[in-house]
């Protein structure tokens, strides 16, 4: 009698313990109703001052029972997509985490359960991580922009460059000059005037302020600063710790040349300024440019000239 | 019974939704008194500073230390822009939690301290100090102005009387230069060109006679366009080496302290002053009917003895400026004949 008690209770507690896998107590037929969202590392935000973005959810919404492009063989544990993509699908214990394989590629797609606790779970962890990385890069890069803007602080001229010595040494490109007023909290006014050498474009402006500034990054510079794959889900950690041992010297070392851009305020003007870690002094308590390189560009007429200046020394 | 539960849980409902409502309510108000503190203008000061005076004139020679006067500089908050840059309002957020602003995809750390009048500031991760702005017409930016001004006025005081002392010695020093230059000097130069526009000539004799009214008289004997009769002289000053008469290195820093320096002019005799110059140049500028010229004396080997200074030969240097020409030469001290 208290032998089948026993049973009874071990059975019970098997059932309860089970039920909370449900897995093992639905089909995979049944486990793949209902919304799944494909949940992709973050990418790299364009827009704002974030490095950052979690991408677009919504856009990754899919219900595989609905969508008449899927095909699921149960007994293969395949789904099929558009009769010739086949995905190998298994669960976890849960049954609210779904793994894609790709068949050929052997790529592997994660799907989570709309609304379930693994999504919000992950969902949390990578939204805290991004947030993390993004105050991180946005406290190291406007340290760094602030020292940029320091150092670029002056007046700026091809004279030098531009003097002729002898008969044979023509004048090399129109006299241009640029001006930059010391920074104060980011912002800074600037003055220029310069033209294209085949004088397709002229610009000449005074005394605009700007609050603007910022680094221009390519993709390129940011897998060369922070790692190839800085974000996918894995790398983030590594990526937040690079970001926070990133120094100055290192922006000018690993990428050889640093660009600052900005727009020039009612104009269709904008500028990016680049100076050559070959022409830069950075020291830990000093950084010192040489020469720049300042690219205007006019957005309406889609025209750029570039001019390469020296610093006057005084600062 | 149930009565008295009745009261006591319907009590405890009042008593928690008013403490609630009560919280809620002082939480609300913190936000907008927080938003308001940050309103206004606000102004950070620059102590002045004790400096040395940076060019090399008549003017600077008279001065041992300078003041840089203390400067202000301001930003404005309203409800939702800042000015950081005058005339240049940016849009703004407070985050209040985390103590930060964000203006134009930057973030600034900030706080508000002395019961709001004081307003401190950073660009959130860099490595610098905090800067201590004021709000406009509260009583700790009189203060803090007050300070400043109390303190320029006292190291102006202290220099006024460091730079009065020196004034008297560099005069002195002055006025035994020109003492000692009165008569007629004469020697060889050479002309060298120092412009484009300048035509050297073949080398000559040159004759300087400075009268005792700072009239000078010049001869070169190959060349018409810098000869000229008793002409004033105008810009004409003493320059030399401070360091030296202090007892420094030429490229020693001197020292901002007033009294120290006070003491070392105090306790120097004219034979010990001339003797730690070593080198002094007379310059002026003659002005002829060929245009300005601009001379220049340089005496070396300086020794004070019973009033009299003496010096080896001079160099004098002669800059035609229109002409691109630089005439150049030891003089020595023609003994009038009697």
């Amino acid at each position: 009698m208290s032998k089948k008690l026993l049973t009874i209770c071990c059975l019970f507690f098997a059932c309860v313990s089970l039920s909370s896998c449900g897995k093992f107590l639905k089909s995979e037929t049944t486990l793949l109703k209902g919304d799944w969202v494909l949940v992709l590392g973050p990418i790299r935000d364009n827009n704002g001052a974030d490095l950052l973005t979690s991408g677009n959810t919504v856009a990754n919404q899919v219900n595989f029972t609905k969508d008449t492009n899927y095909t699921f063989n149960p007994s293969k544990h395949t789904l099929t997509y558009l009769k010739y993509l086949n995905y190998k699908v298994q669960f976890d214990a849960s049954g609210n985490v779904m793994t894609l394989t790709d068949k050929i590629q052997k790529q592997q797609k994660c799907y989570y359960r709309q609304g379930s606790r693994q999504y919000k779970q992950i969902k949390k962890t990578l939204d805290r991580r991004i947030k993390m990385i993004n105050k991180a890069w946005l406290d190291k890069t406007q340290s760094y922009l602030a020292q940029y803007e320091t150092a670029m602080t002056g007046t700026w001229s091809n004279s030098e460059a531009n003097a002729q010595v002898n008969l044979q040494h023509d004048s090399t490109s129109p006299d241009a000059k640029l001006t930059l007023s010391p920074p104060k909290y980011l912002n800074f006014d600037a003055s220029f005037f310069g033209s294209a050498r085949d004088a397709s474009m002229s610009v000449d402006f005074k005394q605009k302020s700007i609050s603007d500034a910022r680094f221009k990054f390519s993709d390129e510079d940011l897998e060369t600063l922070l790692g190839m794959a800085w974000h996918s889900p894995k790398q983030l950690n590594n990526t937040q710790k690079s970001i926070e041992q990133l120094t100055f010297k290192d922006l000018f070392m690993t990428l050889g040349d640093v660009t600052m851009t900005y727009k020039i305020p009612d104009s269709t003007l904008s500028q990016a300024i680049t100076v050559s870690a070959y022409r830069a002094v950075i020291a830990p308590n000093m950084t010192q440019f040489k020469s720049c390189t300042v690219t205007t560009s006019d957005s309406q007429k889609h025209t750029s000239f570039e001019a390469y200046l020296d610093s006057d020394g005084k600062h | 019974m149930k009565k008295i539960w009745a009261i006591i849980a319907i009590s405890t409902l009042l008593a928690v939704a008013f403490f609630s409502a009560s919280h809620y309510q002082t939480g609300s108000q913190k936000t907008s008194q927080n938003e308001k503190a940050i309103k206004g203008d606000w102004v950070t000061y620059s102590v002045s500073k004790i400096t040395l005076p940076k060019t090399s004139s008549a003017d600077s020679m008279k001065k041992i230390l300078d003041v840089n006067p203390a400067t202000s500089d301001k930003i404005t908050f309203t409800q939702d822009t800042v000015t950081f840059f005058e005339g240049s309002p940016s849009p703004y957020q407070l985050h209040r939690k985390q103590k930060q602003i964000s203006v134009n995809n930057h973030s600034y750390d900030y706080a508000l301290k002395q019961g709001g009048d004081s307003l401190t500031l950073k660009i959130s991760g860099a490595d610098e100090k905090w800067k201590t702005y004021y709000r406009v017409g509260s009583r700790l930016e009189k203060r803090k102005q007050n300070e400043i001004k109390t303190a320029e006025k006292e190291q102006k005081t202290a220099l006024s009387e460091l730079n009065k002392t020196w004034a008297k010695k560099a005069e002195f020093i002055e006025n035994t230069v020109k003492e000692s230059l009165v008569g007629t000097w004469s020697g060889r130069f050479k002309a060298t060109q120092t412009t484009a526009l300048g035509v050297a000539w073949a080398p000559g004799m040159q004759t300087l006679t400075f009268d005792t009214e700072n009239h000078i008289t010049f001869h070169a004997s190959s060349d018409n366009l810098t000869n000229f009769d008793t002409q004033a002289i105008t810009n004409a000053y003493a320059s030399y080496q401070i360091n030296g008469i202090l007892g420094l290195e030429p490229s020693d820093h001197i020292p901002t302290d007033p009294e120290k320096l006070l003491s070392i002019i105090r306790s120097l005799s004219n034979e010990e002053l001339f003797s730690r110059i070593k080198l002094i140049s007379f310059s002026y500028d003659v002005t002829t009917s060929a245009g300005t010229i601009s001379q220049d004396f340089s005496l070396s080997g300086l020794s004070y003895k019973d009033g009299k200074l003496s010096f080896d030969e001079p160099l004098v240097i002669t800059q035609c400026g229109d002409e691109g020409v630089q005439l150049s030469g030891e003089t020595t001290k023609v003994v009038p004949t009697t």
